[in-house]
C-alpha cells in the first residue's frame, strides 16, 4: 500500500508543474506506464523478487520527482493547449450556431434554396435555347449567336457581359445579353440593381434595361438574360451604362457572329 | 433513457474511424480548427443572411446593393428606432432611412433593421431632400446641395398640405401649414435646415409635421412631393438664388 501511495505522490508532484491539464494527464498516463514496465522488467530479470519491491526500485530508478517537475514544466508550455482547446470550442460553437440556424428557419432555408434551384434550371435551359443547341419553348428563330465578352467595375461589383444572341420572334427582333453582377460582399446582392442600368447603340439608339428571359442568382452573383428590344442588325456595339453613374461604360461588341 | 443500440453502434463507428486517422501534431490541430472555424463562420453568416449589426450598415449596405458606392456619409438623424442618413458620392445623393422592428423575418431575429432607399438623385442643379426621420424637435431635416460659391446661408419655407393623419378614424390634414428654417452653409456645402413642429394647435387639431413624421419612414414618406422656397444670400445678404420648387417624389428602394 505504502508503495502505490509512494507512487501516486511521485507521480503528482512529477507532472504538477505542467498547467494543461489534458497534457498533465497523458504524460502521467505514461510515466505510470513507464514505471510499470521498469517494474516487470525487473520482476522478469529476477523472479524472486517480491512485486512491491520491483515497484519501490522502479520508482526510486525513475529519479527526483522535483527536478523532473522542473523539466517538464520547462518543456510543457499550457498556451498552446489553451488555444487548441479555444479552437475546439469555437468550431463545436460554430457548429452548434450552424445547426440552431437550420432548425430556426428550416422552412424558409428550403424554400429558398428551392426557388433559387428553379431559378438555375430555368435560366440553364433559357441560356442552352438562346445561345447554345437547346429547344426554345417560346416561338422564334435564332440569326445568330454572338461571340461577347466585356468586363467593368462599378462600387463594390463587377459587371460582366459573357454571352449573346440575336433572335427574330414574332413581335420583333431582339437582341438576349447574359449579363452579370458580381459583389464584392456577398450580402450586397440585390437583382434590382440591374434595373439601374441602360443601354445605347452606336447608331444613337438607347434601351432601358427591364425585360429578361431568365434570371439566376448565386452566393454573390446575380444575372438576368436581357432582352432588348428592335437593336438595328446594323448596330455595331452597344455600350452599358448607369442611369446615376457616369463611370460605367461597358462595351458589347456585336459584330462577332460565331454561329450565323 | 436508454441509448438505442444502433446509435451506440454507429458512434462506435465513428470513433474507430476517427481513432485510425493519423493524428496531427498540436500546432497543426489549431491551424486545421482555425481553417474550419473559418468555413463554418462564413457558412453561418450566410445562414443567418449576414446580419448588419448596426442601422448604419444597414443602409451602407443598401447603397453598395445598388452600386452606389464609394460614398460620403453628409448627414444622420435619428430618434432611437429610426434614422435617416444622407450621403452623397461623385455623381449622385442618397438618402435612406433604417427603421428597428420587433421581428424583421430574418434567421433567429438577430438584424431587426429594415433599410429603405428614400432617394437617389442625381447632383444637378440645386437639389432639396428631406430627410427621412426626426431631429431632437420632433421636426423634419431638409438638406440641399449645389448653392452657388457665394451663398453663405439660407432660408427654406416647406409648405405641407394633404397629410394623412395616421390615427384610424381620422381625416387627411387639408389645410396648409408653412414651416421655415435657416440654415449656414457646412464646409462641405450642404446647407442642413432644421424644422420645428408648430406647438401653437388647438386641443383637437395635429401639425402636419407631426403627423408627416408619425408612423415613421417605413409606413410613411409617401407624401413627400410638397412645395418649398429656397432663399440663399450671400455674406452681405444679398440675394444670389431663389428656387421655389416641389421636393421630389419618393422612389423608396427596399432591400432585396
Amino acid at each position: 500500500m505504502k508503495h502505490i501511495m509512494g507512487m501516486y505522490s511521485w507521480l503528482s508532484i512529477a507532472t504538477s508543474g505542467i498547467r494543461f491539464g489534458p497534457d498533465r494527464e497523458a504524460v502521467r498516463c505514461e510515466l505510470m506506464e513507464h514505471m510499470e514496465d521498469k517494474a516487470a522488467d525487473l520482476m522478469r530479470i529476477f523472479p524472486d523478487i517480491p512485486e512491491e519491491e520491483a515497484q519501490e526500485r522502479a520508482l526510486a530508478g525513475m529519479g527526483d520527482a522535483w527536478e523532473l517537475k522542473k523539466e517538464l514544466a520547462k518543456v510543457h508550455k499550457p498556451w498552446l493547449g489553451w488555444l487548441w482547446r479555444c479552437t475546439q470550442v469555437l468550431v463545436w460553437g460554430l457548429l452548434a450556431l450552424c445547426l440552431i440556424t437550420v432548425l430556426g428557419s428550416a422552412g424558409g432555408l428550403l424554400e429558398n434554396q428551392k426557388y433559387r434551384w428553379e431559378d438555375a434550371q430555368q435560366s440553364r435551359a433559357v441560356g442552352q435555347a438562346l445561345y447554345e443547341d437547346g429547344t426554345p419553348d417560346w416561338e422564334g428563330e435564332r440569326l445568330a449567336v454572338l461571340q461577347v465578352d466585356g468586363e467593368a467595375r462599378l462600387g463594390g461589383a463587377t459587371i460582366s457581359v459573357s454571352k449573346g444572341a440575336r433572335w427574330r420572334e414574332p413581335e420583333g427582333n431582339r437582341l438576349f445579353l447574359r449579363l452579370r453582377i458580381t459583389w464584392d460582399r456577398p450580402w450586397e446582392v440585390n437583382d434590382i440593381a440591374i434595373n439601374y442600368l441602360w443601354a445605347e447603340d452606336d447608331l444613337g439608339n438607347t434601351y432601358e434595361i427591364n425585360a429578361s428571359r431568365a434570371m439566376a442568382e448565386g452566393w454573390n452573383w446575380c444575372q438576368r438574360d436581357l432582352s432588348l428590344k428592335d437593336v438595328p442588325l446594323e448596330a455595331k456595339e452597344l455600350r452599358i451604362h448607369h442611369v446615376l453613374r457616369d463611370e460605367l461604360d461597358l462595351a458589347v461588341d456585336l459584330t462577332r457572329e460565331v454561329v450565323p | 433513457m436508454r441509448t438505442p443500440d444502433f446509435v451506440k453502434k454507429g458512434w462506435g463507428r465513428v470513433k474507430s474511424w476517427w481513432d485510425r486517422l493519423p493524428k496531427l501534431p498540436r500546432r497543426w490541430r489549431i491551424v486545421r480548427n482555425l481553417a474550419a472555424a473559418a468555413v463554418l463562420a462564413v457558412l453561418v453568416l450566410t445562414l443567418l443572411e449576414w446580419p448588419a449589426l448596426s442601422s448604419y450598415a444597414s443602409f451602407r449596405r443598401l447603397e453598395g446593393a445598388y452600386l452606389l458606392t464609394p460614398s460620403r456619409l453628409v448627414f444622420q438623424v435619428g430618434d432611437g428606432w429610426s434614422a435617416g442618413y444622407l450621403s452623397e458620392g461623385d455623381s449622385w445623393i442618397t438618402v435612406g432611412s433604417v427603421s428597428k422592428f420587433k421581428s424583421s423575418g430574418k434567421p433567429l431575429n438577430l438584424d431587426r433593421n429594415y433599410a429603405l432607399l428614400h432617394y437617389i438623385l442625381p447632383k444637378e442643379g440645386i437639389v432639396a431632400v428631406l430627410l427621412p426621420a426626426k431631429n431632437e424637435d420632433g421636426g423634419a431635416v431638409a438638406a440641399v446641395w449645389g448653392a452657388p460659391e457665394e451663398a453663405v446661408s439660407g432660408t427654406m419655407e416647406l409648405d405641407l398640405k394633404g397629410i394623412k393623419n395616421p390615427f384610424p378614424g381620422t381625416f387627411t390634414i387639408q389645410r396648409r401649414e408653412t414651416f421655415s428654417a435657416q440654415a449656414q452653409r457646412r464646409e462641405d456645402g450642404w446647407f442642413i435646415f432644421q424644422f420645428v413642429p408648430h406647438d401653437d394647435h388647438g386641443e383637437h387639431t395635429s401639425c402636419a409635421m407631426e403627423m408627416l413624421l408619425w408612423s415613421g419612414p417605413a409606413f410613411r414618406w409617401a407624401e413627400m412631393e410638397q412645395p418649398y422656397r429656397l432663399t440663399l444670400t450671400d455674406g452681405q445678404g444679398n440675394t444670389v438664388a431663389e428656387q421655389s420648387a416641389t421636393l421630389p417624389p419618393a422612389q423608396r428602394l427596399p432591400q432585396w
